[in-house]
């Protein structure tokens, strides 16, 4: 009967404490199951047989060397002798031998626990670090492949930011990109991602996981990160720093060829003082975008939401994204230079006749799509073989820079001025209908007739003049060639008009 | 005969203690939740949690014939417990099993790296303490719906 009661309880209190113990902090939690388990050796040894005491006790050093390591089981050892004292207090000599082994216990089983517990860790520490490295390869190649896929500079800057940022990717909270001018003496704001505030934060993220969003789906959302973060990117594109300042951290990470990582912000360096006032920025880290030691931006990274620190660590997994990004964007930039080039006349910067006939089929469907007129204005300079024989090929130059440097003035927005070739020019403009372009076609031609050039007088006319054919779709064809024909026949109408005049198609 | 009584007590304590400490663990963490969370305003099933961290430890997508046609049936969530008398969640491993039995560790998620945006932004804006939000946290990421989710983002990802 008295065994029942026992049993029901010890039954009854353990799982009691073992649920209320989990209410408390992990120290008090390993306390009270310590001490508990202590009571109940005490209490059901004391009150059935002492004997049994010294026994039950070594389970409880166990324990508490398992919980508290060294100081538990030398602590638990102490314990043990002192309850032993009370059940055996006339065997004083069996009572220092069982404190001098319980003790001596509690060291060994404190030690053993310690190392096992230290070694646990380690391990955790190795498999932690060999899954980051997975991630990591992980986010690099799928990033690599992103990045390859264009040579658009937006877009690889949109990609390289967003696997930095993103959950999926590095997981930083924002990253800010400056890239460097072509002198390499200044870095102007480009792109940011991230947002103003914690607020602003935490309504991202929580976006984020609703859509359960990876960074293949963040990477196709250019447009929408464009769009979600134009505030931080106003106040982003409107910084310019300079790059020759030897007290600023962008200079120093540049200089340094590393990352740098800013803990407390340094007001007295201009540049770590804006970065703080534009986006209350406490801590950040600047990685310098190096290509062969030549610098191609900054970028700046900081947890706004979180708080996280940022550490070394974390930058390592930061520096195989940022040498792809410095490569990638070297890249992108010499690519738009070269084409740039291919598509622009050297001498008087214009679109040159390659640009001007794809975009001539460009804006034909365009206008076909959209029901709207387009006109084709072709310009040509009178006797121009006359002024180039006279004046020298020098001067010839100097007036189709001139003539160019008109047209733009009077086209403006409005439409693409190109060289066509020689000294013929050619103006597109959309939306507008022939009697509407003839307005711009008499601007040009009056302002070249009046515009005073180098020994114009020898001229058959007097002067430098520009004859002007003009034709349009939808009235003179709907095929680039038809309207281009029309157009030319309509030149050399003026021509044969006596020059210095308008015809239209 | 008293001698085995007080042996068999103290064993039925450790016993109970190291067979049920993790389900009234777990007990405890279901009420502490759902008490928590109706203060807040929410309720276990509603909150969406961030699967950003999972690590994969294969190529996505699988290349591995057996792997793409992986179902979720053929995918275990393992979890890994710091220890058995003081409970606490350390990750989840996404084992693959296949016909024959044959185990594959497929994805890893620790219980650091995971994330519930209401409750960080509850803890941010001092709505939670630290320890409260580990305990929702934990509930969560033991809970057989966390990983039904993960289960079913993993073989996604395999398959995309």
């Amino acid at each position: 009967m008295i065994g029942n009661v026992w049993l029901v309880a010890v039954i009854t209190y353990s799982l009691i404490l073992n649920y209320v113990r989990h209410t408390f902090s992990a120290l008090w939690n390993k306390v009270a199951f310590v001490v508990s388990a202590f009571i109940v050796t005490m209490a059901s040894s004391w009150f059935l047989d002492q004997k049994v005491l010294p026994w039950l006790l070594v389970f409880c050093i166990i324990l508490s060397a398992y919980s508290f390591f060294l100081v538990g089981g030398v602590i638990a050892g102490l314990l043990s002798m002192v309850a032993v004292y009370f059940s055996r207090q006339n065997d004083p000599v069996y009572v220092i031998r069982f404190g001098l082994i319980s003790i001596l216990f509690g060291v060994v089983g404190g030690f053993c626990f310690a190392w096992l517990h230290k070694r646990k860790e380690r391990q955790q520490q190795w498999i932690g670090r060999l899954l980051k490295q997975s991630k990591d390869l992980h986010i690099l190649r799928e990033i690599s492949v992103s990045l390859q896929s264009t040579l658009e500079l937006d877009r690889l800057i949109h990609i390289i930011l967003t696997s930095i940022t993103a959950g999926y990717g590095l997981g930083f909270n924002r990253a800010l990109l400056f890239t460097a001018s072509d002198d390499r003496h200044n870095v102007r704001g480009m792109f940011g991602i991230g947002p103003m505030t914690v607020t602003e934060g935490y309504d991202i993220w929580k976006n984020v996981v609703t859509h359960n969003m990876t960074l293949t789906d963040f990477i196709a959302l250019k447009d929408k990160a464009r769009h979600e973060n134009h505030q931080l990117n106003a106040l982003l594109q409107s910084m310019t720093f300079s790059l020759t300042d030897p007290t600023s951290v962008f200079y120093q990470a540049l200089l340094q060829k590393r990352p740098i990582i800013v803990r407390h912000v340094d007001l007295h360096d201009t540049t770590q003082k804006q970065l703080h006032d534009a986006f209350q920025m406490d801590e950040c880290a600047v990685i310098p975008l190096l290509n062969r030691t030549k610098p191609v931006g900054i970028l700046v990274i900081d947890n706004v939401v979180n708080r996280n620190p940022i550490t070394d660590e974390s930058l390592e997994s930061i520096m195989p994204i940022i040498s792809q990004a410095a490569l990638a964007i070297e890249n992108a930039r010499m690519f738009n230079h070269t084409e740039w080039m291919a598509q622009t006349d050297d001498l008087t910067g214009l679109y040159n006749h390659r640009y001007f006939q794809k975009t001539l089929h460009q804006e034909i469907v365009r206008a076909k799509v959209s029901l709207q007129a387009l006109s084709l204005i072709i310009v040509d300079i009178d006797y121009f073989k006359v002024y180039n024989d006279t004046n020298g090929h020098d001067r010839g130059n100097e007036a189709l820079q001139n003539v160019a440097l008109i047209m733009k003035s009077v086209i403006g927005a409005q439409g693409l001025v190109c060289r066509f070739g020689g000294e013929e020019f050619v103006v597109l403009i959309s939306g507008k209908s022939k009697t509407e372009s003839k307005i711009y076609a008499d601007q040009i031609r009056v302002a070249v007739e009046t515009t005073n050039f180098y020994h114009e007088d020898t001229q058959p006319l007097g002067k430098l003049t520009v004859s002007v054919g003009i034709a349009s779709f939808p009235d003179d064809g709907d095929q680039p060639d038809q309207i281009f024909q029309s157009a030319d026949r309509a030149l050399y109408q003026a021509k044969s008009l006596g020059r210095n005049c308008i015809v239209v198609s | 005969m008293t001698f085995y009584r007080s042996v068999v007590l103290v064993f039925l304590f450790f016993s109970v203690s190291f067979g049920l400490s993790r389900w009234l663990w777990v007990r405890y963490l279901h009420a502490f939740t759902r008490r928590s969370l109706r203060r807040l305003g929410y309720h276990a099933t509603e909150l969406k949690y961030s699967f950003e961290e999972i690590i994969y430890l294969i190529a996505l997508p699988a290349t591995d014939h057996l792997l793409q046609s992986a179902t979720v049936e053929h995918m275990h969530i393992v979890v890994d417990y710091d220890s058995l008398l003081f409970p606490s969640a350390q990750a989840l491993r996404v084992v693959f099993i296949d016909d024959h039995g044959t185990k594959q560790w497929i994805a890893f998620l620790s219980f650091d790296r995971f994330h519930i945006p209401v409750l960080d932004e509850a803890y941010a804006l001092d709505k939670l303490t630290e320890a409260e939000m580990m305990k929702i946290t934990t509930f969560l990421f033991l809970h057989p719906n966390t990983h039904d989710g993960i289960i079913r983002e993993v073989v996604r990802k395999m398959r995309a």
